[in-house]
């Protein structure tokens, strides 16, 4: 599958890596079903392109040592060239192709995260109000990286963590009774730097990674209302998870920031908080809603 | 009659279209759309989405996540364990006003693995 063969709407996301402006339920949906077949493609060409990475590494240390056995010690230096260069060949390919994969790479939060969720509303959606969508899809790069300082190194020769944000934007959901949904997403990545000496006196280093990602879910009520807080407590976690009742514009808006942690060794973790809790977070937020008498279900 | 079958999730309505037949297993009155035939007769998509003889369709796959997602809430095994998140972290994101977006030093345990 080609950037070509997407939809034009799906194309422009793709190559600007944005996502904005006003959308009816159904494009949205459509356009996530898209994006999500095109980063399932993604994925499985980064997975490509670490096998023929790690391919590479080996062929390159296999050709090296070829290259010294048959080239060199048996005289046959021609052999011994073409086989180091294989080895090296399939190492470039694999760079290129891991750099190829992530320039069409989409955040794994499109996936996991929204089109869950944009599946799960469209009946709730207002048919014909527009959801407003404004999403970065560049994913982490190091204009992101907000600094990087020195921690004291302890046994370590040097310890450096780097923080990165990433601010993947948000959607305004407007509902068929007049509330809007709000669904905001931002990560917090934070790269640790070792460089150390190992047992035999070799210079070593290890690159560990953390994310830590705050889904925001957001009621808006079309008129004031008074939220049915006493139950506030049982409907939130106070581990991970904070509830509270803002007020703009003369209506009170109810809030719930999730946190979640995700960890990872040598590349940032490709974890993203699931669409069902964000559902979840919405359903609980709804359930503090004043109900009519007799219930709503 | 009309359909009483309750569309959506969070802005939950009455469908409202007249209906044709009722749910054999929950006597819903049902509009042809939310009607699923199988071997109990007609059934709204909730029994449907529970009973394994009806076809799925988009209602059922909706029916059956939304009773998931009303089910009561609470309890470690719903929302992680008590120590996912480290004493530091937990005050970080729980500050009075806006949570706090870039860690301070003691935020993150270098050695942790």
């Amino acid at each position: 599958m080609t950037v070509n063969e997407l939809s034009p709407a799906a194309k422009a996301a793709v190559e600007k890596k944005v996502i904005d402006g006003g959308w009816d339920g159904k494009s949205l949906v459509k356009l996530m079903a898209e994006l999500e077949r095109w980063d399932n493609i993604a994925e499985a060409r980064k997975a490509r392109a670490k096998k023929v990475f790690i391919g590479g590494i080996i062929g390159t240390v296999l050709g090296f040592f070829l290259f010294f056995m048959v080239g060199l010690a048996g005289e046959q230096l021609g052999v011994g060239i073409a086989l180091l260069a294989i080895g090296v060949g399939i190492l470039i390919a694999g760079i290129k192709m891991k750099k190829a994969a992530r320039a069409i790479d989409l955040p794994n939060e499109l996936r996991v995260t929204l089109r869950p969720v944009l599946k799960q509303l469209r009946q709730d959606l207002h048919p014909e109000e527009k959801i407003k969508v404004s999403m970065n899809l560049a994913g982490l790069d190091e204009k992101k990286c907000k600094g990087t300082k020195n921690l004291p190194p302890g046994r370590n020769r040097s310890l450096t963590q780097s923080t990165y944000e990433e601010d993947l934007g948000s959607l305004r959901m407007p509902l068929i009774d007049g509330s809007t949904a709000v669904l905001r997403m931002e990560n917090l990545y934070l790269k640790l730097e070792r460089k150390y000496t190992g047992r035999r006196g070799k210079h070593k280093s290890k690159t560990k990674w953390k994310k830590l990602t705050t889904v925001t879910a957001m009621l808006v009520p079309a008129a004031p209302l008074q939220w049915d807080t006493s139950r506030a407590g049982k409907l939130s976690d106070p581990r991970n998870e904070r509830l509270t009742f803002p007020e703009k514009d003369g209506l009170t808006i109810a809030r719930m920031d999730k946190y979640y942690k995700f960890k990872a060794a040598d590349d940032p973790p490709g974890d993203a908080a699931p669409g069902a809790d964000v559902l979840r977070m919405f359903v609980r937020l709804t359930a503090m809603r004043p109900q009519p008498a007799g219930g709503a279900r | 009659m009309s359909c009483q079958w309750q569309m959506g999730l969070l802005a939950m309505r009455p469908c409202d279209a007249p209906a044709t037949s009722a749910c054999a297993i929950c006597g819903r009155q049902l509009c042809m759309l939310h009607t699923s035939m199988g071997q109990m007769g007609p059934a709204c998509p909730s029994c449907a989405s529970r009973d394994g003889s009806y076809p799925k369709n988009e209602d059922t796959e909706l029916a059956s996540s939304r009773d998931e997602y009303y089910e009561p809430y609470g309890g470690a095994a719903a929302y992680g364990h008590a120590g996912y998140f480290s004493g530091t972290e937990s005050a970080a994101m729980n500050q009075p006003l806006m949570p706090q977006r870039r860690p301070k030093e003691d935020d993150y345990d270098a050695t942790e693995t």
